[in-house]
């Protein structure tokens, strides 16, 4: 029940996980795991997706059950059957999606539902001046009274980093906290959780950022094919190493810009979008990037949030209007794009990335957000034609397997990856030639994020939409692109090809340590 | 299953809550009528369905602009200046022996200007529709108090106001306004603009990254709110046979009443012309059978307020139908909404790498 | 889109309403205009009676007693309340053509809608009488503004010509109501007509030039401004304009009814100019009754009963009921209280009795109704 790594400290485990075990069918998700989280200890959880991190942060969230194994608390076994049995108990789970009740206020949001007794607070000023204090004591600057729906992630974030408090948790799992923050953001936060963890709290910290890992983690657990492969204090290793235990295998060292061989001949046909100079300052500064995209081909553009990705893509789809450089789209030469009217017209389709807010409009129908960018193609002098409409969004629900009780439907109520098919095919309706996707598969469960893949990759090759796919998702950037492109604070770092389009390159070259040569394993 | 955690909602509930606000209204509309028959002497009479009617005609025609500005996300409040400065263009027009047609036009190209100033100012300089035309209130409010000199002008040529004679027995300001609300209930249901107001009230950033040119329309419909209103006030002018200043100061906050009553809600995204229409009625109805019970004037405003209240509690009652159908609890709703995310990777048939 | 059943549900419902309104309103519409009546008996009469706003107290007053004093004679007047709005007394007009009354009583305010109002009573064939404001095609009962303005001449130029005020120390301050129309400002236009007339060096001008535009006449002789009818109205707007005045001037101050003019004295007084003002009142308001008792500077109230108009109201309604012809303009009655004859008239602030008839409302005493209710010199009271 002690702690090896604490030498000579014996202090009682906050968090206890023994042989955890889960099984889906015939795979296995978690594989004998255990795991140890010392009080005001933080602990990095690391893998790489399908490696079982969700699974176990899952289990502790109390939203499912492991085969066997148990858990304790505080010396406490712990039988977790819903969230709120794992709320209640005090082990508090901050999603990377976070849900929020919108109209609510921060204080006002820590009495949502029948929390046990209430907090034991009975008026809203009480609960007011409680939310203040507990920020105040944390050193978290928010102010209690702003609806949630107004704050930035990151202040959602610390939102619900004060609920946790105010629940009295004692243990807290983050999940890719820091995947849309900024620097800034993040150094607050971490602040934040240094407070925590010396007022004792316990924090796990769930991340594909080894190097801000390296920042927080007292001590790192590596995940790979549903085992605890590895469970180091971060004094003790490098991301070197934790990249060898996530993927198992040795890396080769890879060079700044690695050139692979490539298979096919280099195409004597014009490139269908290029990129020239294109530069904006901001956060990060974009500094002078070029790239090309052929017809037929998937681009794939990957970078970790703040590596300034997701802002080309908003360039390209005119959604930021300050961008300077040349882009050549379809043969024509364009200024970069003021507004996303500009973008359409040239023959680029932008899929946003965050579907409710900015990609589809939720109280109207799926045929009528299928249409929204066509309209002209589906009205006759401006009046709409409905059987138009209702055959394309039918068309649609067919290829993307939508799954809906009929077109009619309002999208608020599906589910979040036929939300996102909707919103794809309002995109690609437009037949554009250049189809820019910006995350596309987040928040998406398995089964959607397969079928869009598929869908998107037939788009290219059978159709010959070139697709410039950006994605904060290294496994996934490896899998549908051609060629993958990888960014880091503004730039392109490398372009990786055939053998070369591996996690492993892509991940060190997003995260500024060069894989050291490993002998042959 | 993924999906389940999130609720879907059957469409019938769905229809249900919709329809509850505009049952609600309508049942309270008929509830009013049966009261009204009772207590107010004449109040059933056709007379006085027809005096119901050519008062609501103008506020109804204010209705109507509103709507689609309502719809589209915004809010007009000039509209209590344009409607009076509409029939004192009017009546200036006519007493300078200007043909009566040009003189409505001029009045509603005075409209279409105050509302073109209002888009402008919201799209470009980009002021909040509230404070932009609460603004241009008082501007045009003082203009049309400057160019009366403060006092109600008379018309001098009575025949140059058919809008108060009445076509088969009703007015015909009545009839235009039948004709205006059908012609606006085409176009927000089946034309591409009337698409594109309820995509940019329901999320102006969605329906400006699907390259809707969300300023240009939203300049559109503030030029239709001013033509209207302007439109109203001629109407007015010619009921009144006279210009004044003074009056439908209340028609901002008469004609978004009207709107909500009508379903529509303040962030956009929602209402239409048939629930406006009832809106103006039930407003028209209350004042009409206050007066007929001969009770005072100031309890009519207070009225005027709490039907305001009791269509937003409505749509408020609407929001809890909405939230008593999804099954879970609030707190497992959000635990669990908070790990879809997560959650959602488990797929024990699909994808072999295993869950997240 | 989602909300179809909705929209078509409500579509349904509103249009089928509307629809329903409509064509009841074109049947109903098809039925004729009602015969004219003529009964003798007072019970038999039914009158309407449109007050001008019954949220101020002097106009309530005579709302009041046209009820109570037609309940009494057992004529029932149905009241509504015009609320000094256009559309309102349109809209109130329609709906006293539906009750049918035998007259039509109309105290509307707002000059400009007098066409459009007429209008509804005359298509509807029903006789109407209009008080204070006129009303196009309609009989009409007044009291005389312009009489006022000359009669509080009358009183005060003599005392200032005394004092050897004059234009060159002198200003004329008119407190005016100007969306209330030319008829209700007459008192102080004619006021300063005569004043500009009887002292020395003020520049005379026509009533006619007069307007509600008019700020000032002759530089600093006169100065008018617009007390939006109420106290606090006159208070503010005359303090915006004092500093136009010469701070040694005297001040010759009168107002278009008692608020008015009060709250301009006020203002006046504060800025110092309290020894060196002469006004009076019109309209015999609690304040301005008080102020003619108590203060030197208030040396005349113009009275216009207001309190006591119902029972001429009723009269000359009677008396179109009967088919009477009357003068184009019926007078109310009016006198200037001095203090000299200030209880003559009033005990407190109740009336005592009333000045006599004139020439246009002599026949009003034929109906007996104007004795039941007041003490009228020259009449036999009740």
């Amino acid at each position: 029940m002690t702690h090896p790594a604490r030498a000579g400290l014996v202090v009682p485990l906050r968090l206890e996980a023994r042989s955890l075990n889960k099984r889906y069918g015939a795979q296995v998700a978690l594989r004998a795991v255990d795991f140890e989280l010392a009080p005001g200890e933080a602990v990095a959880v690391v893998g790489e997706n399908g490696a079982g991190k969700s699974t176990f942060s899952k289990i502790l969230a109390g939203a499912i059950r492991p085969d066997s194994g148990e858990l304790r608390l505080d010396g406490q076994l712990l039988e977790l059957r819903s969230p709120r049995e794992a709320l209640r108990a005090g082990i508090s789970y901050i999603p990377q999606e976070l849900a929020y009740v919108p109209n609510l206020n921060v204080a006002d949001s820590l009495l949502i539902g029948r929390w046990p007794n209430r907090l034991g607070f009975t008026t809203r000023a009480a609960v007011r001046k409680e939310a203040a204090r507990v920020a105040d004591e944390f050193g978290v600057e928010l102010d209690v009274r702003r609806p949630v729906s107004d704050l930035r992630l990151a202040e959602r974030q610390l939102a619900e980093i004060l609920k946790a408090l105010a629940r009295r948790s004692k243990v807290i799992v983050l999940d890719e906290p820091t995947a849309s923050l900024t620097k800034e953001e993040t150094l607050n936060l971490f602040r934040v959780l240094r407070g925590l963890c010396r007022a004792g709290v316990g924090v796990i910290f769930i991340s594909h950022r080894l190097d801000e890992v390296f920042e927080i983690a007292d001590r790192i657990v590596v995940l790979r094919n549903g085992a605890a492969v590895a469970d180091v204090p971060t004094a003790e290793t490098t991301t070197a190493q934790l990249i060898e235990h996530m993927l198992g295998v040795a890396i080769v060292r890879a060079e700044r810009d690695v050139q692979a061989e490539t298979a096919e001949p280099s195409s004597t046909q014009l490139p269908t979008l290029r990129v020239i100079g294109y530069s904006r300052p901001g956060l990060p500064d974009i500094r002078n990037l070029n790239f090309e995209l052929r017809r037929g081909e998937v681009l794939g553009l990957f970078g970790h949030r703040g590596s300034g990705a997701d802002v080309v893509a908003d360039g390209l789809g005119g959604r930021i209007g300050d961008f300077e450089g040349r882009i050549e789209c379809g043969g024509k030469e364009f200024a970069p794009f003021k507004n996303p009217g500009e973008a359409k017209r040239a023959g680029i389709g932008y899929v946003p990335p965050e579907r409710k807010r900015d990609g589809l409009v939720l109280g109207m129908s799926i045929d009528a957000n299928i249409s929204l960018l066509v309209l002209e193609r589906v009205s006759h002098a401006g009046v709409i034609n409905r059987h138009t409409e209702q055959r394309q969004a039918t068309e649609w629900r067919n290829r993307l397997a939508i799954r809906s009780k009929s077109v009619k439907q309002s999208v608020e109520s599906l589910s979040g990856g036929n939300q996102q098919k909707v919103m794809l095919a309002s995109r690609l309706e437009v037949h554009p030639i250049v189809l820019v996707l910006n995350d596309p598969t987040r928040g998406v469960d398995v089964g959607a994020r397969a079928e869009i893949h598929k869908y998107l990759k037939e788009e290219a090759t059978e159709r010959g939409t070139a697709v410039l796919w950006i994605t904060t998702d290294a496994e996934e950037a490896v899998i549908v692109s051609d060629r993958l492109l990888v960014m880091r604070d503004g730039e392109i770092v490398g372009e990786l090809r055939s053998a070369a389009k591996t996690q492993a390159n892509a991940l060190a070259l997003a995260t500024e340590e060069v894989a050291s040569t490993a002998v042959a394993g | 299953m993924a999906g389940t955690l999130r609720s879907r909602l059957p469409s019938l509930e769905q229809t249900v809550i919709n329809g509850s606000q505009l049952l609600g209204v309508g049942g309270f509309f008929i509830a009013l009528l049966i009261f009204f028959s009772f207590r107010a002497t004449h109040f059933a009479e056709s007379s006085n369905v027809l005096n119901i009617l050519s008062n609501v005609a103008v506020v109804g025609v204010v209705a109507l602009g509103q709507a689609f500005v309502l719809i589209s996300g915004g809010f007009d409040l000039s509209v209590s200046g344009t409607v009076p400065l509409g029939g004192i263009i009017y009546v200036t027009a006519c007493n300078d022996h200007y043909n009566m047609y040009v003189a409505g036009g001029l009045a509603i190209l005075a409209g279409i200007g105050v509302g073109l100033a209002n888009g402008l100012i919201i799209t470009q300089i980009k002021i909040n529709p509230l404070i932009t035309t609460l603004a241009t209130l008082s501007i045009i409010g003082g203009l049309a108090f400057v160019v009366s000199n403060g006092i109600t002008i008379t018309l001098n040529n009575p025949n140059q106001a058919p809008l108060g004679l009445n076509f088969a027995g009703v007015q015909i300001a009545v009839w235009l306004l039948l004709a205006l609300s059908i012609g606006m209930f085409l176009i927000l249901r089946y034309t591409v603009f009337g698409r594109m107001l309820y995509a940019m009230g329901g999320n102006r950033e969605a329906a400006r990254l699907a390259g809707l040119r969300v300023d240009v329309v939203t300049t559109t419909v503030y030029m239709i709110s001013g033509g209207l209103s302007c439109f109203a006030g001629v109407m007015l002018a010619n009921q009144l046979l006279a210009g004044a200043p003074t009056v439908e100061s209340a028609a901002n906050l008469q004609s978004i009443t009207a709107v909500i009553v009508g379903g529509a809600s303040l962030t956009g995204g929602t209402g239409g012309i048939p629930g406006t229409l009832l809106g103006a009625l039930v407003l028209g109805t209350v004042a009409n059978g206050m007066t007929l019970m001969q009770v005072p004037t100031f309890y009519q405003e207070i009225a005027t307020g709490a039907i305001l209240l009791l269509a937003v509690g409505l749509g408020w009652v609407r929001g809890l139908v909405q939230h008593a159908v999804w099954k879970h609890s609030r707190e497992d709703q959000i635990a669990q909404a908070a790990i879809a995310g997560v959650v959602e990777d488990v797929s024990p048939d699909l994808n072999p790498t295993g869950g997240g | 889109m989602g909300h179809n059943k909705r929209v078509r549900c409500g579509m349904g419902a509103a249009a089928a309403l509307l629809v329903l309104l409509v064509a009841f309103a074109v049947a109903g519409s098809a039925v004729g205009a009602r015969a004219r009546t003529s009964n003798i008996p007072l019970n038999k009469l039914t009158f309407t009676f449109g007050s001008a706003d019954d949220a101020i107290g002097i106009f309530k007053t005579v709302g009041d007693g046209m009820v109570a004093d037609g309940k009494q004679l057992g004529i029932s007047v149905t009241r509504f309340d015009n609320n000094l709005d256009g559309p309102t007394a349109l809209r109130n007009a329609g709906l006293m053509v539906q009750d049918k009354p035998t007259v039509a009583i109309d105290w509307n305010t707002v000059v400009g809608v007098g066409n459009a109002v007429g209008a509804t009573f005359t298509r509807a064939h029903i006789p109407c009488l209009a008080v204070n404001q006129q009303i196009k095609g309609c009989h009409w009962f007044n009291l005389s503004n312009e009489m006022m303005g000359l009669g509080a001449a009358h009183v005060i130029d003599p005392i200032a010509k005394a004092r050897g005020w004059n234009g060159h120390n002198t200003t004329i301050v008119m407190s005016i109501a100007a969306a209330n129309g030319r008829e209700v400002n007459n008192g102080p236009r004619y006021f300063y007509v005569s004043t500009a007339k009887a002292l020395p060096f003020f520049k005379q001008v026509t009533p006619e030039s007069i307007g509600p535009e008019t700020t000032t006449i002759g530089g600093t002789n006169g100065i008018q401004i617009d007390c939006k009818s109420t106290i606090d109205g006159a208070y503010t707007a005359t303090k915006n304009i004092i500093p136009e005045i010469p701070k040694g001037n005297n001040i010759l101050l009168y107002g278009s009814d008692d608020d008015c003019g009060q709250g301009s004295y006020n203002a006046l007084k504060q800025a110092g100019f309290g020894n060196r003002i002469l006004t009076g009142g019109l309209g015999a308001a609690p304040n301005g009754m008080q102020e003619l008792r108590t203060d030197p500077n208030w040396v005349v109230e113009g009275a216009l009963f207001l309190t006591n108009w119902a029972p001429y109201i009723l009269s000359e309604a009677v008396a179109i009921a009967n088919g009477q012809s009357t003068p184009p303009l019926t007078a109310a009655p009016q006198v200037m209280l001095t203090k000299q004859n200030v209880n003559k008239y009033y005990t407190g602030n109740n009336v005592k009795e009333l000045p006599p008839l004139a020439n246009n409302n002599q026949y009003l005493a034929k109906y007996g109704i104007i004795q039941k209710f007041g003490k009228i010199q020259g009449l036999n009271a009740k």
